[in-house]
């Protein structure tokens, strides 16, 4: 697998402090490492590359089993930071495409908006985020993931420049995302305050 | 699939074209656990989306690209935002007619929902009043009045025009709930009260002078309706200037706390105001605090941008400081 480099987070940024749950289930822990490149920097293989490869050409996707919610959540999450990676890049057309299966109706109404706004602003991001400590917590049919999320790499640019990163922008920060089961498929829901107990 | 009005005919917008030389972004899952291999990233991957056909300038609105007109927002609980907060070209968001005549009714077509709250020029809008981004995260740059909230709001051109969304700096409406939140906050009154030191009349340097404020009661007060809202104060603490130039200070105006305590370290003789005694002193000074709620039709509600303080106005009282001889025989 070429393109996969497994960057754990808590190498670059010392571990995640985990707080409670709302809910008492299952917890399965994951690092989670979406990487992106921009086109002066580097492929997988280290070497230059300034092509404008197609973006959407691959998705990589964890196989899901559905007798390991776990697995199949983080699956799911997995593709989703795919997902909005690639539809801030400027690069897709139909953004709510990107999100079919794999969120409710309400994120992709919202990730759809960022799009819009950012295509009619000009705006896209290059890079990707690095997506670390990931944790799922399976209650039943609902679930919780917690996350830290590291946008410093995952830079806006417009009209060819890149806007520089603020502060806060350089530091981790937590999300924590509703899982919905649907169909017999997890999907990603709404984004809910972490709490301060789960810190990056 | 279900979309909500918010973004009604978003997607349309998705017209113009932009190529960026990109190699794809790469997902991988890793268990923590170092034994655990990666998940195989090849197996199933999504049908992929349409791509942007090359050759299509990008749609840049003549929107800067200087760092300062951008902001980095969380817009929603983990969710971060890059917002726009210079003043847009060519936009007119005054919603104002131009003066002139005595008609001062609505400047735009307000009767196709959702977009009927309020006019931005000839755009009929809607927004989320009150805003569901607390106030902390606000951005720091473009509001240019205390009573501009920043929210997402949606406009479009009647009778056909294509809704454009974003997230921005708003003036709320007459009769908005913010609007009247500001009227409910301005019917809030604090009560009088008088400043007292011990010891009582004169201090001296070095002492612990200890600062008294009378009339707080239980703390609370209430003001009047302003539309479906109301606004409550609860004391927080008492702010007080001592009046020597060492700064303001807070306390709490407990008994059992020193924290209202304060040491002059000079004497007041020669300062210009006078106690009854005709003695130097010190123009001391103190104003409460209160921290400010909100109810509609008496259920809490949080109100972004209104103030959730009130302070009273300064009321003193003039301390002389006299200093304590000793005699060595």
């Amino acid at each position: 697998m070429d393109n996969v480099l497994p960057l754990s987070g808590p190498d670059r940024y010392g571990p995640c402090m985990n707080g409670s749950f709302p809910r008492a289930g299952r917890r399965f822990s994951v690092g989670l490492a979406v990487l992106g490149f921009l086109a002066v920097g580097c492929n997988a293989d280290g070497d230059a590359d300034a092509g404008g490869s197609d973006p959407s050409a691959t998705i990589p996707v964890a196989a899901a089993s559905a007798d390991d919610p776990e697995t199949e959540i983080t699956a799911v999450f997995e593709a989703y930071w795919h997902a909005v990676v690639q539809a801030q890049s400027g690069q897709v057309a139909d953004a709510a495409a990107l999100f079919s299966d794999i969120a409710v109706d309400e994120t992709i109404d919202e990730n759809v908006g960022v799009a819009t706004r950012y295509e009619q602003q000009g705006l896209v991001r290059v890079g990707a985020p690095v997506i670390s400590a990931v944790k799922v917590d399976v209650d039943g049919r609902s679930a919780t993931v917690t996350a830290c999320v590291d946008e410093s790499e995952w830079l806006a640019e417009v009209g060819g420049q890149t806007l520089p990163p603020r502060d806060d922008q350089l530091k981790p920060y937590p999300v924590q995302f509703e899982m919905i089961k649907s169909g017999g498929s997890w999907l990603v829901g709404e984004s809910v305050e972490p709490g301060e107990a789960v810190t990056c | 699939m279900l979309r909500t009005a918010k973004l009604r005919g978003a997607s349309a917008a998705l017209a113009a074209a932009v190529i960026m030389a990109l190699t794809p972004a790469v997902v991988s899952v890793a268990s923590e656990n170092a034994t655990d291999a990666p998940t195989d990233a090849t197996d199933t991957p999504p049908a992929a989306p349409p791509t942007k056909s090359p050759g299509t300038p990008p749609d840049i609105p003549g929107l800067s690209s200087a760092p300062e007109c951008w902001e980095w927002v969380e817009v929603s609980p983990g969710r971060h935002e890059y917002v726009y907060v210079c003043e847009t070209p060519g936009e007119d968001d005054s919603g104002e007619d131009d003066g002139e005549g005595e008609w001062d009714g609505p400047t735009c077509d307000l009767s196709h929902e959702p977009y009927s709250e309020f006019c931005m020029g000839e755009r009929a809008c809607w927004a989320d009043i009150p805003s569901t981004i607390p106030e902390e995260n606000w951005p720091e740059r473009g509001r240019e009045s205390d009573s501009e909230i920043f929210t997402y709001y949606e406009c479009f051109l009647p009778p056909d025009g294509e809704p454009d969304g974003r997230f921005g700096w708003i003036d709320p409406y007459d009769e908005s709930l913010p609007d009247e939140g500001w009227a409910a906050w301005g019917k809030l009154q604090t009560p009088a009260f008088t400043l007292s030191f011990e010891p009582n009349e004169l201090t001296y340097v070095g002492a612990d002078t200890r600062f008294e404020v009378d009339g707080i009661g239980d703390g609370e007060i209430v003001g009047g309706q302003a539309g479906p809202l109301q606004a409550f104060g609860t004391f927080s603490h008492v702010e007080i200037d001592p009046g020597d130039s060492s700064g303001t200070f807070t306390c709490d105006n407990k008994p059992d706390t020193d924290d209202c305590e304060h040491v002059y370290l000079e004497t007041s003789h020669d300062q210009p105001a006078q106690d009854l005694d005709g003695r130097g002193a010190y123009t001391a000074q103190a104003r409460l605090v209160y921290d400010v709620t909100y109810t509609l039709r008496g259920e809490p509600i949080s109100l972004p941008g209104v103030p959730d303080t009130l302070e009273s106005p300064w009321n003193g009282t003039l301390v002389p400081v006299g200093e304590i001889q000793v005699l060595v025989q």
